[in-house]
């Protein structure tokens, strides 16, 4: 009788651990679509079975194991944050662009290729008054055109330096869910697989801001650091970051007020903006912080549009104030009633300090024409000798394509240079695309490998891990033969210069 | 015969779909991939036979700059995909034979046992 009685208590306690399993698998089918949720395994053991001395078996439910692999995990955020990258590159690179025209129909080459051929006019018919009027308008065009070039910089900087604080509280507020979540997992919720789903689900949210590694602690809390050094969740300790503008500590003592510089600070106020090299907010620094001044400057740095526009009107000034608006007239006999040459006036003007030093990086944004010159003032004749009525305006047209040295900017024409900032950008530009569509990939292929490494038997790992090796070797020199093959193909078709 | 056109296309298409098995990198898509990337060695050999005669051809030219960024992608996802495998290798490693305090210990690989009589 009582052995029956034993196998019914063994088929009952069987019957509940199967029924738990059941529970884990619902639950796992339930959550199959759920972020950041893994298959959990309802483990086994065996009841000790020894009929002679009344054991009389059977199964109990051990512990919940989940199948989440760490390894795969960080493989996945590493990604995540490559591709957050590039994608913030395309975005701002893509802003960046509408500033710098490269076809030459709008914007800055279009205004100078107007004033250069108003000067041409000009120097066809210096006297003039509607060629002179002309040379005035264009002028103008081209004034507005660097202000209006420099001004939208100023507003993708300042639009780049909100994007920044909305990361870093972004950031902010996603460390904050995890702190919750640790409380949660200390205060006993540790083998609550829904709670690890959210854990992991915003792990992954945060990687495409900021670089990241997690571990999961002995206690069951989630440690977080950025860029591998710096703590942002530590059990229940969140440690924020923060964002300010300053400037360089090397920068040069200065009346200028130069942009300054966005720094990203750890919790204990440590600047920690050379670490997050990646990431949308890696992204972001280095936009404010490296391509912006390469156009509008630094404490450092005037900024290529700056100094293309002060030298630009510094070698106009320069030109027109070498000459004259009329010649000299000679006095009768007695040396009466004469009058001395009048020279010129200079085109344009730029803001400067009260000490008249020029404020470099503000002449982009600041350049305007004389408002004291009148068509009339516009100094037509190089003195010489010998002196040539047209000399001056002649030169000014031959700007556009500069033969004496002095007249280049970085040994370019002014409309090249323009060029070359335009085609930075547009190269930029290309290179992130490409990386957007590779990160694109890498993160796909990361997601694969975290799907495939999910809870599989390391002995099937094992004998995996030979045939990749193999794979990989075989794979690696069908590449670097193909990388070759298409590189001296197109050397090939390439016509050489 | 094809022309350089067929076989640039079909290069272009063997890369690409080496790409796509590189995305999901076990060893039988690994194994494809190999077969496809040969597939493409042969055809990019050939083609750059028949277009050595010819002085310029853009369309060609513009065909393969398109499979050399789709090799550089190919290269990615095999370089992470490696990456990624032989630090799973350590990780087995320290798992099967146990972390030592001087770094990760090698993998144990399955040994083999033959008796002979």
């Amino acid at each position: 009788m009582s052995s029956i009685l034993s196998a019914l208590h063994v088929a009952a306690g069987s019957l509940d651990a199967y029924d738990q399993a059941l529970v884990v698998t619902q639950n796992n089918v339930a959550n199959s679509s759920t972020p950041g949720y893994v298959e959990q395994t309802q483990t086994f053991y065996a009841m000790p079975f020894n009929v002679g001395e009344g054991f009389a078996g059977g199964v109990r439910t051990g512990e919940v194991v989940s199948a989440r692999n760490q390894y795969a995990e960080q493989a996945v955020w590493q990604q995540n944050t490559l591709l957050g990258q590039s994608q913030q590159d395309v975005n701002s690179l893509t802003s960046l662009q509408t500033y710098f025209d490269i076809s030459g129909n709008t914007g800055i080459p279009l205004a100078l290729n107007n004033l250069f051929q108003s000067f041409s006019a000009w120097a066809h018919t210096p006297t003039d008054a509607n060629a002179r009027q002309t040379v005035l308008n264009q002028a103008q065009n081209v004034a507005s055109a660097f202000q209006q070039t420099a001004t939208g910089l100023a507003s993708l900087t300042q639009s780049t330096e909100q994007q920044i604080q909305q990361t870093v509280t972004q950031v902010n507020q996603l460390v904050g869910q995890l702190q919750g979540y640790n409380t949660q997992i200390l205060n006993g919720d540790r083998n609550d697989a829904g709670l690890e789903a959210q854990v992991y689900s915003t792990l992954e949210q945060l990687s495409q801001y900021v670089p990241i590694s997690a571990t999961q602690q002995a206690d069951g809390s989630v440690s977080v650091l950025a860029a591998g050094q710096t703590p942002l969740l530590l059990g229940a300790t969140q440690y924020q970051l923060s964002f300010q503008m300053q400037q360089p500590a090397d920068a040069p003592a200065s009346e200028n007020t130069p942009p300054p510089l966005a720094h990203i600070l750890s919790s204990v106020g440590s600047d920690i903006t050379s670490n997050l090299t990646s990431g949308q907010l890696g992204s972001l620094l280095n936009l404010r912080n490296t391509v912006l001044p390469t156009y509008i400057g630094d404490a450092n740095n005037q900024g290529e549009l700056n100094t293309m526009a002060q030298q630009f009107a510094d070698t106009v000034n320069g030109l027109l104030t070498s000459g004259n608006i009329s010649d000299a007239v000679p006095g009768d006999a007695d040396g009466n009633g004469g009058t001395p040459a009048v020279p010129g006036v200079p085109l344009f003007t730029y803001a400067t300090n009260a000490d008249g030093s020029v404020n470099a990086t503000d002449v982009a944004q600041t350049l305007a024409v004389n408002p004291d010159i009148a068509p009339s003032q516009l100094a037509a004749i190089d003195p010489g000798p010998p002196e040539v009525s047209n000399g001056i305006a002649l030169a000014l047209a031959n700007l556009a394509d500069p033969t004496d040295p002095a007249d280049e900017i970085s040994g370019a024409s002014y409309t090249q240079y323009y060029g070359s900032m335009a085609s930075q950008v547009g190269s930029g530009l290309s290179t992130a695309t490409n990386n957007q569509q590779v990160d694109q990939s890498a993160l796909a292929q990361a997601q694969s490998l975290r799907q495939q490494q999910t809870g599989v038997s390391l002995d099937d790992e094992a004998v995996n891990v030979i045939e990749f090796q193999r794979a990989y070797e075989a794979n690696s020199h069908l590449v670097s033969v193909l990388d070759q093959i298409t590189l001296d193909t197109i050397n090939m078709l390439t016509p050489s210069t | 015969m094809a022309g350089v056109a067929e076989r640039l296309a079909s290069a272009q298409s063997a890369v690409e779909q080496s790409c796509h098995l590189l995305l999901t990198p076990n060893p039988e898509c690994l194994d494809r991939s190999a077969g496809a990337l040969s597939l493409a060695i042969g055809e990019l050999a050939a083609g750059r036979d028949l277009l050595a005669s010819s002085t310029s051809n853009p369309r060609a030219l513009a065909q393969i700059c398109e499979i050399r960024s789709k090799v550089r992608l190919a290269s990615r996802l095999l370089e992470n995909a490696a990456a990624y495998h032989s630090g799973w290798n350590r990780i087995l490693g320290s798992m099967v034979a146990g972390y030592t305090p001087h770094g990760a210990a090698p993998v144990v690989r399955p040994g083999r046992l033959a008796v002979e009589g």
